[in-house]
Order: structure tokens, then sequence, then C-alpha cells
């Protein structure tokens, strides 16, 4: 590796780190410990086109990065998914002719291996928002029939409602950021306390603490928000709750945790500009519900 | 050429170091934010932390239970697709009873004082939730005999009943006294399973329920899965994801794959050493951590979905709301408890080894003897 390059790869690393906002020194020791400085060369020699980088590179991350797609998804596609970046790694050429490769955003603050399913992972998450926007849903009169054969509806149940989705969002916007990824991990996302333990570099014991110490304040809050706003008794909040928990309604939970993923499609990608399912449809169900 | 989705949504980069501790201060901070609001950034975090290979989680490194787990150690095959699917797919569109996990589980994180004729319980420290990994539905359906239990399940908002008939078990402790003496510590001692009720399921269990059995039940035999056969394990719906099925469509298309997210059929088995142990649609046996280990629990019950009672020795009594993290609850007496019969998670009649009935209709706040 030359040492302009890897200079200049060192120097685009620090300024992705720390964007041109002063650092301490113990930041700046902090990073550099943590730099992966034998990747970050790797990664140099491949956009160099060195050969036997390209072939450590093979030899290194080939099998993690296959058996990580095989972990997302058993019917290959992901393993496709996988082949496919080795092209961008390779570099494609840009408007000016010169080839980039993605190995250019790579900046050594993780590992490369972690990098490429990082990266894998970003496009099997893309391209799942592309391909289940269009997915069709079960038809509403039959969720609304079959709701409704379980559960009769309470006379108040259209209140309740809505109540309820103002006081969630109310709760959780008062979350901590923290506390509130965690919520989402553990509900929205699946993850089980170890991974989420994993991702926030905390014990799963301090996971476990954790959730439940936000689902009593979640459920404070609530009930707070129910009798100030709403202005329900204890009696009708006990039944609010008992109604919403033995059937959820239009009340999604995961699309209060974050934004609506599709909303935040941006231009060129492939899912941009794919029109949503018509509003009446949301407005059936809802009615049925 | 790096995706990004938006100016401040986290990219592969990020991410990255993200997950192999490269952020630093400020800039982890904002990560933080940014993804505890963002869905699509959460998902990104969820499928990079799904797809590490790790040497062993703390529930592979927990009691040493049969499990059948095989060599998987993290998300089975097919799972993160379909978990990360059903964020797409489901997040805006269908209020699936994820939700209803979720509401259950705050609702019942703090439920509401009743008047009773309470018996103090002495102070009991709380027990924290464990975990465990949670199999997310089948891709594919599943035999079952959930149709019974769908008629016979009891809605969680249906007003608890006064007084709940038990069965009569005399002389507990004698059955229990005679599982020890003839059950090695492996031996199953109690299978139960919780009963279904999902609605985007119904079609296809009505189609399914002819010469079926029931679905549900309370199991308090001796011996290995005594009263295992008969409960049914239930799947997902038999629905594909382009189109709607009838009920003998749904039957007939079992090996069709759904996109469909379902309440999980939850089977729960108790070891005569006193582990617990929860299969999912059948996905196979998962050892259930009980905080602090070392709980001899001797029976329990499933009224509901999610939710479960476990009941042992020196007065121990669990209860979890979303299928998943069990809370010890108080109770009077440090007595041994031998069975326990709910109609939901509020409403519970222990009985223990002495033969007294304890009973309490407010998840464990105040318990009334009988």
């Amino acid at each position: 590796v030359s040492v302009d390059r890897y200079a200049a790869a060192l120097s685009a690393a620090g300024d992705r780190a720390f964007a041109g906002r002063p650092a301490s020194t113990s930041e700046i020791e902090r990073y550099l410990d943590g730099l992966h400085l034998e990747d970050l060369a790797l990664a140099c020699a491949c956009i160099d086109g060195d050969e036997q980088a390209w072939q450590q590179v093979i030899v290194q991350c080939r099998p993690a990065l296959r058996r990580a797609a095989d972990a997302l998804d058993a019917t290959g596609e992901a393993r496709d998914l996988a082949e496919s970046i080795y092209g961008e790694l390779y570099g494609t050429s840009d408007e000016d002719g010169r080839r980039r490769s993605l190995f250019t955003y790579f900046h050594g603050r993780s590992s490369l291996t972690t990098w490429l399913r990082a990266v894998l992972a970003q496009r099997f998450v893309d391209r799942l928002r592309a391909t289940k926007r269009e997915a069709a849903l079960p038809d509403d009169d039959s969720i609304g029939s079959l709701g409704s054969a379980v559960l009769p509806a309470a006379p108040e149940r259209d209140e309740y409602v809505v109540a309820m989705q103002a006081a969630l969002q109310t709760a959780l916007a008062e979350l901590d950021g923290r506390d509130r990824l965690r919520l989402a991990c553990y509900y929205a996302q699946g993850l089980t306390l170890a991974e989420i333990g994993r991702l926030l570099r905390e014990h799963e014991a301090t996971v476990s603490r954790q959730l439940a110490r936000t689902r009593r304040n979640l459920r404070s809050t609530v009930e707070r928000h129910l009798k100030e706003h709403a202005r329900l008794t204890d009696e009708a909040i006990a039944e609010c709750c008992a109604s919403l928990a033995a059937d959820a309604g239009p009340l999604d939970l995961r699309q209060l945790f974050g934004p609506d993923m599709f909303e935040n499609a941006r231009p060129g990608d492939p899912a941009h500009g794919v029109r949503k399912k018509p509003d009446s449809t949301r407005s059936k169900r809802e009615q049925i519900v | 050429m790096e995706p990004r989705t938006t100016s401040s949504c986290l990219d592969a980069e990020t991410v990255a170091a993200w997950i192999d501790g490269g952020l630093i201060g400020a800039e982890q901070r904002a990560a933080e934010a940014h993804a505890a609001t963002c869905a699509r950034c959460q998902a990104l975090l969820a499928t990079v932390v799904r797809s590490e290979p790790v040497a062993a989680t703390a529930v592979e490194a927990g009691p040493a239970v049969p499990t059948v787990w095989g060599p998987r150690k993290w998300v089975p095959i097919g799972v993160a697709a379909g978990m990360a699917a059903a964020v797409i797919a489901l997040a805006i569109w269908i209020p699936d009873h994820r939700n209803a996990r979720q509401l259950q589980s705050i609702v019942a994180s703090q439920p509401e004082e009743q008047p009773a004729t309470p018996v103090q319980p002495p102070a009991v420290a709380p027990t924290q939730p464990s975990d465990e990994r949670v199999a997310p539905p089948a891709s594919k359906p599943q035999p079952r005999a959930a149709a019974e239990s769908l008629k016979t399940a009891p809605a969680q908002s249906a007003p608890a009943p006064a007084a709940m008939p038990l069965p009569s078990s005399p002389r507990p402790a004698a059955v229990l006294r005679q599982r020890e003496e003839v059950v090695t510590p492996d031996t199953v001692i109690v299978e139960f399973a919780s009963p279904e009720v999902t609605p985007l399921d119904v079609q296809s269990n009505v189609g399914q329920a002819q010469g079926r059995g029931a679905g549900t039940g309370t199991g308090t035999g001796v011996g290995p899965a005594a009263a295992g056969a008969g409960f049914g394990l239930s799947g997902g719906g038999g629905r594909g994801s382009a189109g709607r099925a009838t009920p003998d469509q749904s039957a007939a298309s079992s090996t069709q794959d759904v996109t469909v997210r379902t309440v999980a059929s939850i089977q729960w088995r108790i070891h005569a050493s006193g582990t617990v142990e929860r299969s999912i649609n059948g996905a196979g046996w998962e050892p259930v951590l009980l905080d602090p280990p070392g709980l001899r629990i001797s029976n329990g019950t499933a009224p509901l979905p999610q939710v479960c009672w476990l009941v042992g020795s020196q007065g121990v009594v669990l209860l979890t709301t979303d299928g998943r993290l069990f809370s010890r609850l108080q109770f009077p007496e440090t007595v041994d408890l031998a069975s326990v019969r709910a109609t939901n998670a509020r409403v519970a009649t222990v009985v223990a080894t002495d033969g007294r009935r304890f009973s309490t209709t407010d998840a464990g706040r105040t318990w009334t003897v009988q």
C-alpha cells in the first residue's frame, strides 16, 4: 500500500469520526486504539487493485459473509446479494469514468468482516423494503370478521383505540432514547435480551431489568395520560387496556417506535416513488375493526 | 454508492463501527438517538446483530436442560427474513397480535388493586424477568387442534368469574412424593399449551378443525408427557401472501409459505428437576431461564396465549403475560404449591401441598385463603 493512499484513508477516517468537531485527547486515543489498521490497509490495497490483497479479502471475509447471508435468508437470495457485493467492492465506473470501489467507504472503525456484514444487512433490508412494499395483504373483510368473531367489540372501543394511541405516543416520546431503542429492539425487532445486550453493550440481566423498568414507566405514563387527557376513570382504563390487550385492532406499536420506513426512501432507491396502498384500504379496515 | 436513506440514517460503516465498538462519545449517542426513532435503522441494526456468529448466548450457557436447538446458534432459518419482512410488510397495515403481546405486557405489568379479603404477603424480592430465544412463528402451518381452543378460550376482556372450580386433587402431597419416587430428574412431569386466539387464523383453524381434539388444558398428571397427547401444535395461518384463501384452501395449502404473523402457540413443559421448557409453534423445546435460578417449579397453566402461571416449592408463583418474561409474584406463605388454575393473567387459584387453596383476582397482589 502506498503511503499516500494509506495516509489519505486515515485522514478520511478521522474526518468521518470527528466530522470537524473538536475531540478530547481521550476520545482521540480511544479512536486510534479502536482502529483496525490492518483491515484498512487491506482495503486500500484492494482499491489500488492489488491481486494479493483481493485474495486475502476473499479468504478472510467470504466464509463469514456467506454464513451471515445464510443466517439472514436460507433461500439463498441473501447469498446472491452477498456475491453481488464483490462487484461493488472491485468498483464501478463513475461519471468521470474512474473506478470507484465500495472499499472507499470503509474507514477502519470496525473489522472488515463486520463492515461487510453491515453492507450485506443494509442491502438486505433495503431490498425487503422495496419488495415488501407491494406485497398483498389479507383482505380487510377477513381481518374484520375474524377479529369480531374472537372478541366482541366494546361500545367505547373506538374511543379506547384513539385514546390509547395518543397515550402510547406520548409515553414513547417521553422515553429516553436508549430505553426506547431497547424497547423497539425487543418488541418491534424481536431481538433477544442477549442480542440487545451485544448491541447496546449491556449485560443480558441489565437489559432485562431496564426493559421491566421501561414497561412500568410506560404503563404509568399511559395511565396518567388516559386519566388527564382522555378523562377515563380507573374502571374505564382497565377496560380499555383489557380490550386492546386482547385485540390491538388498528393499533400498531411498531409504527409508533419509528417513522414509516417507506417514507424514508431516498431518491434513486428502488423503493422510492412506489405508490403506497391507497388510504381507502386502511380506512376500510379501521371501520371494520 | 453507499446507500443512505436519509441524511441522518445510519450507513453500513457507522453500523459496523457501532457493532465493533468503534463509535465514540457523541457519535454513539447521536446514532442511538436516531435509531431510537427510526424503524429502518432499527431493522438494519437488528439484521446485523442477527447475522453475527455468536459463540454462546446466555441461553445456551443456561441451565443444563434437554434442548433440541441443534447446531444453530442464532436465528432459525428464514426467521431473520421473516422478521424483517414482518416489520416491513406488517408495520403499517396489519395489526397483528404482537401488539397484543406488547399491550398485554404493558397492561399487566401493574395490575390495578381490587378489594378483597387480603392475606398480606411477605416481602418477596421481585424476580427479574429472564429471557430466552423466541422462535417466531414457523413459516409453514403445522398440525393443530386449535379450533376447540378457540371456542373455549376465555376472552381476556370478559369479567372474571367469582369462583373457579378446581379439579379435585386429593392428597397432592402424596402425588408429589410419588412423583419424586418414580421419575428421573429429566422426566417431563407436566406439559400444557396455551390456547390459540388468532383472528388471522380462524378460518384456517375452522377448516382444519374437523376430527381434531381440543387444544387446551392443563396438565396435572404424573409421568412423561402425561397431558401432552391432548395438545395440538399450532402454526402460522395457511394464507398466501397474494390472495385470499377459503378455509378448505387454507387447509389444503399447508405447504404454502405465509407472510402473515400470528400469535405463537406456546407449549410448556416442566421437568421433574423443576426446570421449565417452552416450544413455540412446535419449533423445538427451549429452556426458560428463571431468575433466580434454582427455582423448583412443580406445575403451571396457560389460560391465554402469552399468559402462563407457574407454581413451585416455597411459595413460588411466577407469571408471564408475554410468553417470555416471568415475574415472581408475592405469595403469603412459603408453602410448597402443587397446582394452579387460572382464567387469565389476573384470576388464578393455587393449591398448596397441604390442600389449602389460595385465590387471587388481581394478578397476585392479594390472595385469599379458601
